[in-house]
């Protein structure tokens, strides 16, 4: 039997889902609450082997109970389960420690194959989401350091290669000294140059420096 | 004045003709009262000394003849003096005066006849010297008028001229011929005494007309000075030394005028402390001798803050050289009250409006969202039930059809919450959001949106809801923008939150906006998003995009920089 707890503010979702899950025989709900907060404390008392949590709910959401399981008990998978869109959740809740991420109202076959998914000590992705995440990765390849720098970084580069100092940057952008700093490690990083006299060395090399 | 239509006096286009000689006549009738008593006196000696050498017959005819003459020049007098002011500059005035004058040098001429004892030499010297004398003090009294001189001194000196000529004999002749030169040497003498007089009235009478109108000019611009609320001043360059400062500057300042112009400093240090800085600043700006235009606030001695808003004009010299500038300066404590309380008004509009938008997305999302999944989950529990049934496929379709228009209404209820407050934005902060939005933007417009959050420890830090929300409407605010106006293929996005600011960047690689559109603030969209920085404390900048070297071509750029309060950030989130 895999034991799951429920947590949701719609008594009615809840139902749905627990008849959906036992119905198929191999699984029990052990616990049903309104809001994230009970929820969080039948786990600190209690044990199961799955965590299905809606995101919006009264008080404590969704969002903050992953986030104190992954201090408390970072092994319990945790299903997020929601109305919203896959494109403004999916992604995040996975980076931040989610197994899986389901809309409300997908087919009972799909809750079912992610449970399982995620008892095998996977994650559960929809192809959409996998989708999604690809095209976070491999976006930058091919492309020589500089390219990869967005409008403002390749100014500040240009700027902090033709000597300028921090201070004369802020002020001609009008920005904080402060920002300015976090520009340029940023671009070093970016980059993978170590300090400002290679940055200019760069900037000679690719000749960067010709239309300033 | 009636301008124009008069004749003005050679030399003196200020003086009208009328004017001199109303003048001329005033003078002549003035000196009446003295002439006659002169005529008489010396008429009383005359006949007194010559009484004795004559008979008494001539003697009273020609008492009687210059009485006559004298009469009627007192009558002139008098009626002139009851005459109406206006009356005054008639030429008729001169034409009498002129009469009585000829009639009196008519009489003396007469007296060469009646009163001339041809034997006796020192009596006729005395007659001689008589009518010289007389003729003498004519032309100081009457050269105002030539022609008046010239009516006493001719008829006068002609006849006793004539007559000692015809007398014969040594002593008359040369008296006659000293007589002859006499006279012509004061007909000289009254043409060169006249021109004086004639130019000593017209400069007098000049004199006064400027007077008057300098007065009248004066006394308008002080009215206007005194009676506004503005306050007008000169300065000299550099604007340090006061010239002038109208006594509004009182109500203003609530410092007088004088102890400006004592202490000329006493108009930089009456500057709020923090408006000093940004006021001498564009005070500098004026050695470029351009047009000044600022508002500052002013402490008052008494403490009271008042807002004033000063203009200044530079005041060129013929070589076009800035000698001075001058300027009003106005009260505009009042307006400024007005601005900030229409301000507050639109924040809290502005609030209120995000809350209602939140509060209806809240309510949608609890209530439409539950029954739509519990629907659906009714709907898959039927078709379960039903696909056990053998006969039930044409019944399957439409559970299928129900399960369809579930899942749009689904969708459809979560673009309303989205356009409403997107969840993601309470839920992840405000870069997640930009991130999300800037995606639904690709996908709506097919423009490229790209999102560089630099520093990426700073962006998960939470920011305060007001904050976030209105980044995020700005954002949105820029891309509708972008989409509308700019023909851009990419917009790219820069967020940084440090401790103590957050920068949102948008720049797009499209046509730009003119200068002046920026400027006026045209559209409510820049407005609005001013507002909502302005109220944050923070400041926006609309501009074309100068990209050194870049990629991207000069398109339109938006960076809002608001300052974050210290312990704004509420730590680590996601």
């Amino acid at each position: 039997m895999i034991r799951i707890l429920i947590a949701d503010d719609h008594a009615i979702v809840r139902e749905g889902l627990a008849r959906i899950l036992e119905k198929s025989g191999e699984m029990q709900v052990v616990a049903e609450h309104d809001n994230g907060a009970d929820g969080l404390n039948w786990l600190r008392d209690n044990d199961c082997d799955i965590a299905l949590l809606d995101i919006s709910m009264p008080g404590m959401n969704g969002i903050d109970v992953l986030k104190q399981l992954q201090k408390e008990k970072p092994k319990l998978p945790v299903l997020i389960i929601s109305i919203y869109a896959e494109d403004q959740y999916a992604v995040r809740l996975i980076k931040a420690g989610a197994a899986g991420y389901l809309t409300k109202g997908c087919a009972p076959a799909i809750l079912l194959e992610a449970v399982h998914r995620v008892m095998e000590g996977k994650k559960y992705i929809s192809p959409a989401v996998a989708e999604m995440l690809a095209s976070e990765i491999g976006h930058e390849s091919g492309k020589v350091p500089h390219e990869t720098l967005s409008d403002r970084e390749y100014q500040i580069f240009l700027l902090l290669a033709s000597a300028k100092t921090v201070t004369e940057i802020a002020e001609a952008l009008a920005l904080s000294a402060k920002t300015i700093s976090t520009y340029r490690t940023r671009i070093l990083e970016k980059m993978h140059l170590r300090n400002n006299a290679e940055l200019m060395r760069y900037a000679i090399e690719y000749n960067l420096l010709g239309n300033l | 004045m009636n301008g124009q239509s008069q004749p003005f006096v050679d030399h003196h286009p200020d003086v009208p003709q009328t004017a001199l000689q109303a003048e001329q006549t005033r003078l002549l009738y003035a000196g009446i009262p003295v002439s006659l008593a002169v005529n008489a006196l010396i008429a009383a000696v005359l006949v007194a000394v010559q009484s004795s050498e004559l008979d008494i017959e001539p003697i009273t005819e020609w008492c009687a003849l210059l009485g006559a003459t004298l009469v009627l020049r007192a009558v002139f007098t008098t009626t002139y003096r009851r005459a109406h002011k206006d009356e005054l500059a008639s030429a008729a005035w001169l034409t009498r005066f002129r009469i009585g004058t000829a009639t009196t040098g008519i009489a003396w001429g007469l007296a060469s006849f009646l009163l001339f004892p041809a034997s006796n030499i020192p009596h006729l010297s005395f007659l001689a010297l008589a009518i010289a004398g007389m003729t003498a003090g004519a032309v100081t009294s009457l050269s105002i008028d030539l022609v008046s001189t010239l009516a006493f001194i001719i008829p006068a000196l002609v006849p006793l001229i004539a007559r000692l000529l015809a007398e014969g004999g040594e002593m008359p002749f040369a008296m006659g011929t000293m007589a002859t030169l006499y006279l012509a040497a004061l007909i000289l003498n009254v043409q060169r005494t006249h021109t004086s007089i004639r130019e000593n009235i017209c400069l007098r009478l000049e004199a006064v007309a400027r007077e008057h109108v300098l007065r009248e000019s004066k006394e308008r611009l002080k009215l206007i000075m005194e009676t506004t609320d503005d306050v007008f001043w000169m300065a000299d360059v550099p604007i340090e030394s006061m010239l002038y400062i109208s006594p509004a500057c009182e109500r203003v300042w609530g410092r007088s005028a004088a102890s400006l112009y004592a202490n000329p400093r006493s108009f930089i240090e009456a500057i709020h402390p923090e408006d000093t800085e940004r006021v001498l600043a564009n005070l500098e700006a004026k050695k470029t001798g351009l047009p000044f235009d600022h508002e500052y606030r002013i402490v008052r001695p008494d403490g009271s803050v008042r807002w004033v808003w000063d203009r200044g004009f530079p005041i060129r010299d013929k070589t076009g050289k800035v000698m001075r500038y001058a300027g009003i300066a106005q009260d505009i404590t009042e307006r400024k009250q007005m601005e900030q309380q229409l301000r507050n008004l639109a924040a809290h509009l502005q609030t209120v409006r995000e809350e209602e938008k939140a509060g209806i997305a809240r309510e949608i999302h609890d209530e439409m969202g539950g029954t739509l999944t519990a629907l659906k989950m009714e709907t898959y529990s039927l078709a379960e039930a039903l696909s056990a049934n053998k006969a039930a496929p044409p019944l399957l379709e439409h559970v299928d059809r129900m399960a369809q228009l579930t899942d749009s209404a689904t969708s459809f209820t979560r673009r309303i919450i989205s356009g409403l407050r997107p969840p993601v934005l309470d839920d992840f902060g405000l870069l997640a959001a930009i991130e999300w939005e800037a995606g639904q933007f690709h996908k709506r417009t097919g423009i490229e949106c790209r999102v560089n959050c630099v520093g990426d420890n700073n962006c998960k830090k939470e920011l305060d809801k007001a904050w976030s929300i209105s980044l995020f409407r700005i954002f949105q605010e820029s891309l509708t923008n972008i989409s509308l106006h700019s023909g851009a293929s990419r917009v790219e996005v820069e967020f940084h939150h440090s401790d103590t600011e957050i920068m949102l960047s948008i720049s797009d690689n499209g046509h730009g906006m003119q200068e002046h559109r920026v400027a006026a603030s045209a559209s409510y969209g820049l407005q609005g998003m001013r507002e909502r920085v302005e109220q944050l404390g923070g400041t926006i900048k609309f501009g074309n995009t100068v990209n050194i070297g870049s990629t991207a071509g000069g398109g339109f750029s938006v960076v809002a920089v608001l300052p974050l309060p210290a312990g704004n950030s509420k730590g680590e989130s996601a």
